[in-house]
């Protein structure tokens, strides 16, 4: 007979991974709809436009890009991840044998599951779109770039899987010690500030100018802090009986 | 600066009211939205996104061409040597591949008085004066240069408007139409923000050249062409 302790920590996060990928299914449905709202929104200015006048002329560019979808989709992650870790989705966990360790890590899991699921939904919204625009302009339409390199889908999936990993470990963060509580609250306040007071000190464009590869490894490094320090705050606040 | 951090709370608040409205509808109807049904709904939604793909790249083809970075370095080449040319009044860079159209007038007498209205077009045209020994009085032959328009990479020296040539009162009036808008729907599936910020950094070759077009006047050696405004 095999006893509830016999279990191993990676059968438990096997099992819930699998529950839990099926249970949170709604989350990737509203990405779908947020996705064709905003496909809709941009369909006639598209993601960005440039302009030029002169010679008799007014040249204007309605650029087509993944940018709006990358922000909406990782916005998402974000706030699935940060959804994730309520008190809503905890009272789920009750349902399979669960410790708070197991189930931050099989949410970590899920979260990277639905990541690469929410980049390949976006590239679906982005061409829909783009179907539609050369339905409707058939004559002035310019294809620079159909394809999408696979380092550029490696970077939406790092992009995306940074959000998540960012709203898991707030989410957890605010279930944790109250030392921790206390820091992140402190951090989160300083960052606000910091945003609001002196945007321009924020400077992401030594970030920018490195390779699409080097930027996507260094999301997934950042991501996989962010899983980590997550795995550690749930351990620290798990329920022991002493 | 308001306009992203609008951007942004917008595109959060409407992630949460649609994110809880799907979980409220799907607890609702939870036999109609069961996630067998969700996952299917999903699939096909992505399916639907490569059939799109496939058939943009199968039976889509865009008239507009881009020019190559080798064509863009000719276009360059050219466009330096037609300044040189018009800095040193040369007119032997206006040959028939830049011709565009040719009016063909009659007026009185010996004289013809030249009325340009460029109005707010924006227009760059450079005029001259050439005195043809075989022309017969009373004739003028008006010919308009069309010198190469690149904007980012496309050949657009074929929608520039041409200009309203025309003899009235005895007088050659040069008009400039209009300003024509021209929009384009540009495909580029990769992410705008990169490309624009390493662009801008590396200082790629400019895209874009014009030069100012130029209205050749062929008249007889016998007839004045009067300027009043001093345009050439």
């Amino acid at each position: 007979m095999q006893s509830l302790t016999n279990i191993s920590l990676k059968t438990i996060v096997k099992k819930q991974v699998k529950w839990k990928a099926k249970l949170y299914i709604s989350a990737l449905s509203s990405l779908v709809i947020v996705q064709i709202i905003f496909g809709l929104l941009t369909s006639s200015a598209g993601s960005g436009s440039s302009g030029y006048g002169g010679e008799n002329l007014t040249v204007h560019f309605s650029n087509y890009s993944l940018d709006t979808f990358l922000i909406v989709t990782a916005i998402w992650a974000f706030i699935v991840a940060l959804l994730f870790t309520t008190k809503a989705y905890r009272i789920d966990d009750l349902s399979v044998i669960s410790s708070r360790t197991s189930s931050a890590i099989a949410n970590i899991f899920v979260m990277i599951i639905y990541s690469f699921i929410a980049v390949i939904i976006m590239i679906s919204t982005y061409y829909l779109q783009v179907f539609g625009i050369l339905l409707v302009e058939k004559k002035s339409f310019i294809i620079e770039d159909l394809f999408i390199s696979p380092s550029i889908l490696l970077l939406c999936f790092s992009s995306v899987c940074l959000f998540g990993a960012i709203g898991l470990l707030l989410g957890t963060s605010f279930k944790g010690p109250v030392v921790i509580k206390i820091l992140v609250s402190t951090l989160l306040l300083l960052g606000l500030i910091l945003f609001f007071m002196s945007p321009e000190s924020i400077n992401v464009r030594s970030l920018i100018m490195l390779s699409n590869l080097m930027i996507s490894v260094l999301y997934l490094l950042m991501a996989l802090l962010c899983f980590s320090l997550t795995i550690w705050i749930a351990d620290k606040a798990e329920v022991t009986r002493k | 600066m308001t306009a992203t951090t609008l951007f942004f709370f917008t595109t959060i608040l409407l992630v949460i009211a649609i994110y809880i409205l799907v979980s409220k509808l799907g607890k609702k109807a939870k036999n109609i939205w069961t996630p067998k049904r969700i996952i299917i709904g999903i699939t096909s939604y992505i399916v639907l996104g490569l059939i799109a793909f496939i058939y943009i790249s199968f039976f889509s083809e865009s008239k507009i061409q881009i020019l190559s970075p080798s064509e863009i370095k000719q276009v360059e080449k050219k466009s330096d040597q037609i300044q040189k040319y018009d800095q040193e009044n040369d007119s032997s860079y206006l040959t028939e591949e830049y011709k565009r159209k040719t009016w063909e007038l009659r007026y009185e007498g010996d004289t013809l008085p030249v009325v340009i209205n460029e109005g707010d077009s924006g227009s760059r045209v450079n005029i001259r004066v050439r005195y043809n020994d075989n022309m017969e009085s009373g004739n003028a032959l008006v010919t308009y240069y069309q010198l190469p328009v690149i904007i980012e990479g496309i050949d657009l020296s074929n929608e520039v408007p041409l200009p309203n040539i025309y003899v009235a009162q005895n007088q050659l009036f040069i008009e400039s139409l209009a300003r024509q808008q021209v929009n384009y729907f540009r495909i580029k599936a990769t992410l705008g923000i990169l490309d624009m910020n390493r662009e801008l950094e590396r200082e790629s070759y400019v895209m874009s050249y014009s030069n100012p077009n130029v209205i050749v006047i062929d008249i007889p050696r016998s007839t004045v062409l009067e300027d009043s405004q001093g345009l050439f």
